[in-house]
């Protein structure tokens, strides 16, 4: 009794000494600054140093900022264009990935090709193919078929979709690779049952192959408003928020009030209200893994 | 032509059909167009473009090939931006992700799911309850530890110690290996313990042999992840000489090369990927689904 009390005791403090250094790491780049983001949203800082307590004012300053409706649409604006440039795409290619009998391997290293590639290289990539002269790839296209050049990035209407469309033909390969796996597991006796009932290869893919990936698109889906609702790096890569902030997102608003105009308080006052939109969206994502998973 | 292999929706019986024999001929033909001028025509444009000089990228009448391959330009362009420093720097920062994650988070993941002291349940609890909790509001704070760490009272500016830091404790990886572990017989764990192996002994010389491809997958993904990583190095090195190749191919942008010229260092940041891929890209597309909880 006594030989295993110490053998568990010797168990439990040299387990907790190897996990010790993962616990620290843990402590300081997530749950302190996590804790201190939310405090010092509420403190009166001079530079990113604290001089006082603030109340509600850093919120009410960002609210009223003349640029924060225009913040709130552009962020629902990439995450619209996300989903209908980004959400199918992947859906589709894997469809038609598992249909084929040739090359395919090969197909599938093509396909993932851009998502081998390092991720600020893809959003400088575009940003070449777009040169708004004749030296970008579109528009040499565009004028080789007799178009006129287009600005494509400065273009203020258009510009989020031009930089969620990057976004999509790097991502694409990978979640792909996703489906495709859910598809490689589907029963294929259902396939055989579907076929004696005369069904055709459309029907047989929203009778068999839909349902079957209908958890995780759905998963998938919300994942992808969650990550795209904080956009920060691409556009800041692509176009530094413009032209005349038509490309700013509430992430790379926090970037600007933070380290371009040194009022760090505004900025976790935002990533506040951030936090909170995106915690509602996560409960509802784990409510529906649930309900999904309780299902299956 | 053979299918005794179905894969797909489409069957050998289907292929029999006409009909389906053309539909899977129009989508062989469309993925295979689409793949070479979608995923890889605009890389392809990228290189060809670099050997251009900048009054034939300027040239409407040009085509799409440049009037000439010069090789040598490659070498002139890589000691024009000093790729090489960029390329030591970011070995460096990718080398030291890869380590920390490792030892740090697989020593963690393997106290969770081997040695399971007195209250791993509650540190596995707590551990995936952060990894759902939306990182939006920590960019401030961190920075404000970076430039002076509360107790030790010393700035990590322009080091990777931040970097570093941050890969051990992505939780993500402590979670897939822990899940990986947990598939590994622990009789041979318990065996070395008879002998009286140390625990850190019986994962470097149990552990990792046994568990090598989840090893691989980590390692891989935290390669290509420091590879381009730009927010934190971007915001954090602020001098020339640590600059990580993310960083250096933005500020190519602004940078006074002419455009053939960031054409080409464009293409030198991809290279180290491309190799890796085409070295391993097996365990990296089958890595992906290891990863799926990495989404």
């Amino acid at each position: 009794m006594k030989d295993n009390f110490k053998s568990n005791a010797k168990k439990s403090i040299s387990g907790w000494l190897l996990i010790l250094p993962s616990i620290l790491c843990v402590y300081f780049m997530i749950v302190r600054p996590q804790v201190l983001g939310i405090a010092y949203s509420f403190a009166k800082m001079k530079g990113f140093r604290i001089i006082g307590f603030a109340g509600l004012d850093n919120y009410v300053r960002v609210v009223k900022d003349s640029l924060f409706p225009k913040l709130l649409f552009n962020t629902f604006s990439y995450t619209f264009w996300s989903i209908i440039i980004g959400y199918f795409v992947p859906i589709l290619l894997a469809i038609v990935l598992n249909e084929m009998v040739h090359f395919r391997n090969g197909f599938r290293i093509m396909t993932y090709f851009p998502a081998a590639l390092p991720g600020v290289a893809v959003m400088m990539l575009w940003y070449f193919l777009y040169y708004p002269d004749a030296s970008g790839l579109f528009n040499m296209i565009l004028t080789k078929l007799g178009f006129k050049s287009y600005i494509w990035l400065q273009d203020p209407k258009w510009v989020i979709p031009w930089i969620v469309l990057p976004m999509t033909w790097h991502g694409s390969g990978a979640t792909a690779l996703y489906y495709f796996a859910a598809l490689q597991s589907v029963n294929r006796e259902l396939y055989e049952a579907a076929m004696m009932d005369g069904a055709g290869f459309i029907r047989r893919i929203r009778v068999v192959a839909f349902p079957h990936i209908a958890s995780i698109s759905l998963l998938f889906l919300v994942k992808q408003i969650i990550g795209v609702f904080s956009i920060l790096e691409q556009p800041l890569q692509m176009t530094d928020g413009g032209p005349n902030n038509a490309s700013m997102s509430l992430g790379l608003q926090t970037y600007k009030y933070a380290f371009v105009q040194n009022k760090p308080q505004l900025a976790m006052a935002l990533s506040v209200i951030m936090f909170l939109i995106l915690c509602i969206a996560t409960i509802f994502y784990f409510k529906m893994e649930k309900k999904l998973s309780d299902n299956m | 032509m053979n299918y005794k292999m179905d894969k797909g929706v489409l069957t050998s019986i289907d292929m029999k059909q006409p009909k389906y024999k053309v539909l899977y001929w129009l989508m062989f033909s469309i993925l295979l167009a689409g793949g070479i001028l979608i995923c890889i025509l605009p890389v392809v444009w990228i290189f060809l473009t670099g050997f251009k000089d900048a009054n034939e990228i300027y040239d409407l009448s040009s085509g799409f090939f440049p009037k000439r391959i010069d090789l040598g330009k490659i070498a002139t362009v890589w000691n024009a931006m000093k790729f090489y420093k960029y390329y030591v720097n970011t070995f460096v920062m990718a080398g030291g992700d890869i380590l920390f994650t490792i030892i740090v988070g697989g020593v963690a993941g393997y106290v969770l799911s081997k040695v399971k002291p007195l209250g791993h349940r509650i540190i596995f609890t707590t551990l995936f309850t952060l990894t759902l909790m939306p990182g939006t509001c920590r960019t401030v704070p961190l920075y404000m530890m970076f430039s002076d760490f509360p107790y030790i009272h010393i700035s990590m500016l322009e080091t990777y110690w931040p970097m570093w830091i941050m890969a051990a404790s992505d939780i993500f990886n402590i979670i897939l290996f822990k899940n990986f572990f947990d598939g590994i017989s622990t009789s041979l764990v318990e065996a070395a313990k008879i002998d009286g192996a140390s625990d850190l002994k019986i994962f470097f010389q149990v552990m990792i042999p046994l568990a090598l491809p989840i090893f691989w997958v980590v390692g891989l993904f935290t390669f290509n992840g420091a590879m381009g990583t730009f927010f934190w190095p971007y915001l954090l090195i602020t001098s020339p000489e640590k600059r990580v190749l993310g960083v250096q191919i933005y500020n190519l942008k602004t940078s006074t090369f002419s455009i053939d010229y960031q054409l080409l260092g464009l293409l030198f940041a991809m290279l180290p990927q491309v190799i890796i891929f085409g070295l391993f890209q097996k365990r990296i597309m089958g890595g992906v689904n290891i990863g799926a909880v990495k989404g």
